[in-house]
């Protein structure tokens, strides 16, 4: 469960790397946080034992970007392997948005990766979640061990549903990177899908626009395709089977450069041009790092559990 | 993903009962947290930390820990855990299933009837923001 903070414009996910003990977790957010540029980092946090074993969890805040004014931070967490860490790994996996499994691929810790995986089916199932419905990566990491099973076998045993899955040797950084990027992906794809009032606040503005989030070296983008004539957002956009969490269209056609924002052309999550998110123009602000709390943003009237609009952003008059 | 939004309004009101709590019982730091990490308010700053996203998630990791100590030993309604340092005392609270209110205080000792105090900003901040006990997962 992210959260949405339109007080500090933020948009929180969280990222939980999964698998048996010492298969590389640990060393996964140590190479992405060794890797990221400083500003896009905070220091890691590791409650560990003195022998370097997960005690609770490590902790890695990652700022990826802006999309439309929103900061993205993705809180990268690692769980303990060993099994009986159990009350712990499902304590960390509260709120989770994406997993990341990190397998071991020697073949002598087969038993290991499958007794984790089905324990991380049983504790998303305390919670009511189920594996099958969210953001979910494999990675195989120990590539580079002798006796190690191939990627199919691998993926006989652990990848039924034919995830997404990275080979990788975290120590030496291969393939992390990677990984991160993919399951960042889906998570935003997913956020995406999820914004169903965002997509009805573009819907009231009439965007007609269709707007892909991606991953790049600089964070996250918005790139843009061309929608069709008379396109409308689609609400309820069905998913194809190929790809869970497909896009939905939910964003505006972008401002043109040096003409007059109107509102009406602005992208849900596009940065940079002159009106709000939600059509009205907006005065130029800048955006403090933590907390602002003069912002407003009006709540809705009619607030039910089921349905939520947003109402256009209005600044505050000073 | 909007399981939980946080608005600017709500935050101000939080802030406000917040700021008076702060000055009754002296804090010097107070946060507001939502039980998966995120934090969503805070008044007072400590200068040693500058990342208060990381205070929110080991809030909460110590708070855990110490609600699963305490349900090993066989105690029931666990509701605050609370740390006294040489210059800093921490108390964190539960505020509703879903948040955690974390408070630092100068010196090694917390106020007296801290818990009372707490009780009370609870019931304010619930009162306040009913939205904190909605759910709102239900969008899609």
């Amino acid at each position: 469960m992210s959260s949405i903070n339109f007080a500090t414009r933020e948009i929180s996910c969280k990222v939980v790397y999964y698998g048996p003990g010492l298969s590389g977790k640990t060393t996964n957010l140590q190479v992405i946080h060794q890797k990221m540029p400083q500003d896009k980092r905070t220091d890691m946090v590791s409650l560990a034992t003195e022998g370097d074993r997960t005690l609770f969890f490590d902790f890695l805040p990652l700022n990826l970007g802006d999309i439309k004014g929103f900061k993205t931070r993705f809180q990268l967490y690692t769980v303990p392997g060993q099994v009986y860490y159990n009350s712990t790994r499902k304590l960390v996996l509260r709120g989770v948005d994406g997993i990341v499994f990190v397998a071991d691929s020697q073949r002598s810790r087969q038993a290991e990766n499958l007794e984790s995986l089905q324990n991380l089916r049983q504790n998303l199932q305390d919670y009511g979640m189920d594996l099958d419905d969210m953001p979910f990566v494999l990675q195989y990491n120990k590539r580079d061990m002798d006796n190690v099973f191939t990627l199919d076998e691998l993926n006989a045993e652990l990848n039924p549903r034919k995830v997404p899955f990275f080979p990788s040797t975290a120590h030496n950084g291969k393939g992390v990177v990677t990984t991160l990027k993919a399951i960042a992906m889906l998570v935003i794809e997913k956020f995406n899908v999820k914004q169903g009032f965002l997509r009805k606040a573009a819907e009231s503005v009439n965007n007609t626009g269709v707007h892909e989030v991606s991953m790049t070296k600089e964070g996250l983008s918005v790139g843009q395709a061309q929608p069709p004539a008379n396109a409308k957002p689609q609400l309820a956009q069905p998913t194809t089977p190929s790809s869970p969490f497909k896009m939905p269209s939910f964003a505006a056609k972008p401002g043109v450069a040096g003409a007059p924002s109107t509102g009406t052309g602005s992208a849900l999550f596009q940065k940079g041009f002159g009106a709000s998110p939600f059509g009205r123009p907006r005065t130029p602000t800048t955006i403090a790092r933590m907390p602002t709390f003069g912002r407003t943003v009006e709540k809705p009237e009619d607030n039910s559990d089921d349905e939520i609009e947003l109402r256009p952003y209005v600044p505050k008059k000073k | 993903m909007s399981d939980f939004a946080i608005y600017a309004e709500v935050v101000e009101k939080v802030r406000r009962l917040m700021l008076a709590y702060q000055a009754s019982v002296k804090a010097e730091y107070i946060a507001l947290c939502h039980r998966d990490g995120s934090l969503i308010a805070e008044v007072g700053n400590l200068p040693s930390c500058p990342e208060p996203s990381l205070l929110a998630v080991l809030g909460n990791g110590a708070y855990d820990s110490a609600k699963q100590m305490g349900g090993m030993l066989g105690g029931e309604n666990f509701q605050s855990v609370s740390f006294s340092g040489e210059n800093r005392s921490v108390y964190i609270s539960s505020a509703d299933n879903a948040l955690l209110l974390l408070q630092v205080f100068p010196g090694p000792k917390l106020p007296n009837r801290v818990e009372d105090f707490n009780r009370l900003l609870v019931e304010k901040l619930l009162e306040a923001v009913p939205t904190f006990t909605q759910n709102t997962s239900k969008l899609i």
